[in-house]
């Protein structure tokens, strides 16, 4: 075999790989709901997909849709708001953000984040994954912290380029301790040391 | 044509030359077997590389790291069984069963790659339920979900 002939079937193999999702429906439709339904569904995640959205987190919705019992109406009406969101975060983000990064920043988006606060976390982790401060954030949230609250530690945190592991472990009491004013050492009005 | 022979006799004289059967030297033909096997064998080898030269540009381009252990816990005294459901089952309740550790303590451990993902438990096959460790999710369908953001350790 040529070195030629090997180069030539690398090629074909990549390229195969790479349109392997293009060229067929996701079998877990197939094998979760109706026929009608699932081409349904297939075709408007294709057209997501056609958009360039990630379409692997609108298939799970779909998936977790058949798994809690919803009707197909609720399924198609979930999927139209993830797919709006997961727009609205690539539109933030830019064309080049993961998969992962989009799906956590549409979740962020549908729990209720304003865009301008995503595209200022985004801003601030210069070119590192939202990910973790995202999901962190809205745990908090999630946990009983106060939004703005949240928030400031968060962006302290980004600014700090702090590591994703120092996001995830941050606490509603932590964020409520870090909000609490210092007592000053010596009375308001008076002169304190120099 | 000269020396008296026809064209005719001199092509049947050549072809009845070249059907003589020809002697081979058992070492000729050992070498010309061996030859034949090493083409072979280079051509697997070749083969073999393609893929290993494949396997390595998945690896590199394509690296994911092998994930983190999480582990699922949910107290729940008097139930039978309990699934942990979620993105990473793909929502099946067929792939992780929590086991009962004792005192009620219902337990489960599986490897996440980093993301944010959604879950939560279905008990006795029938009654969803979320993490109270974990942050709840907003939930299309009207059912408890949690979700759980995993980074890389």
């Amino acid at each position: 075999m040529t070195s030629n002939a090997i180069t030539v079937r690398l090629l074909v193999l990549l390229v195969l790989v790479a349109t392997m999702p293009l060229l067929a429906q996701d079998p877990r439709l197939a094998q979760r709901f109706s026929e009608p339904v699932a081409a349904r569904l297939a075709a408007s995640i294709d057209s997501a997909g056609h958009e360039g959205l990630p379409t692997e987190p609108l298939v799970l919705r779909a998936l977790e849709g058949q798994a809690k019992g919803a009707s197909e109406d609720q399924i198609v009406a979930a999927l139209s708001r993830l797919r709006g969101a997961l727009r609205t975060a690539r539109e933030t983000l830019g064309p080049a953000a993961p998969s992962a990064e989009l799906t956590t920043a549409a979740a962020a988006l549908q729990a209720g984040v304003p865009e301008p606060r995503l595209a200022e976390l985004h801003q601030l982790r210069g070119g590192m994954p939202v990910t973790a401060p995202l999901g962190a954030y809205l745990d908090l949230i999630a946990r009983g912290a106060k939004a703005d609250r949240a928030w400031s530690r968060i962006s302290d945190l980004a600014r700090r380029r702090a590591s994703d592991v120092e996001f995830v472990r941050l606490t509603p009491a932590d964020v409520d301790r870090d909000a609490k004013p210092i007592r000053p050492s010596h009375p308001p009005g008076s002169q304190g040391p120099p | 044509m000269t020396d008296g022979i026809e064209p005719g006799d001199a092509l049947d004289r050549a072809v009845d030359t070249l059907r003589q059967p020809v002697p081979i030297r058992p070492g000729l033909a050992r070498r010309a077997g061996d030859r034949l096997r090493r083409r072979r064998a280079a051509r697997v080898v070749r083969g073999i590389a393609v893929v290993l030269l494949v396997g390595l540009i998945d690896l590199v381009l394509l690296r994911r790291p092998s994930g983190t252990s999480v582990t699922f816990a949910i107290t729940a005294p008097s139930v039978r069984s309990i699934a942990l459901v979620g993105d990473f089952t793909d929502w099946r309740s067929d792939r992780v069963q929590l086991k009962r550790t004792g005192a009620g303590l219902w337990q489960a451990t599986v490897k996440l790659h980093p993301g944010r993902y959604r879950f939560a438990y279905l008990v006795n096959h029938d009654e969803w339920r979320a993490d109270s460790r974990a942050a709840s999710a907003p939930d299309d369908f009207g059912r408890p979900t949690s979700v759980l953001t995993v980074v890389a350790n």
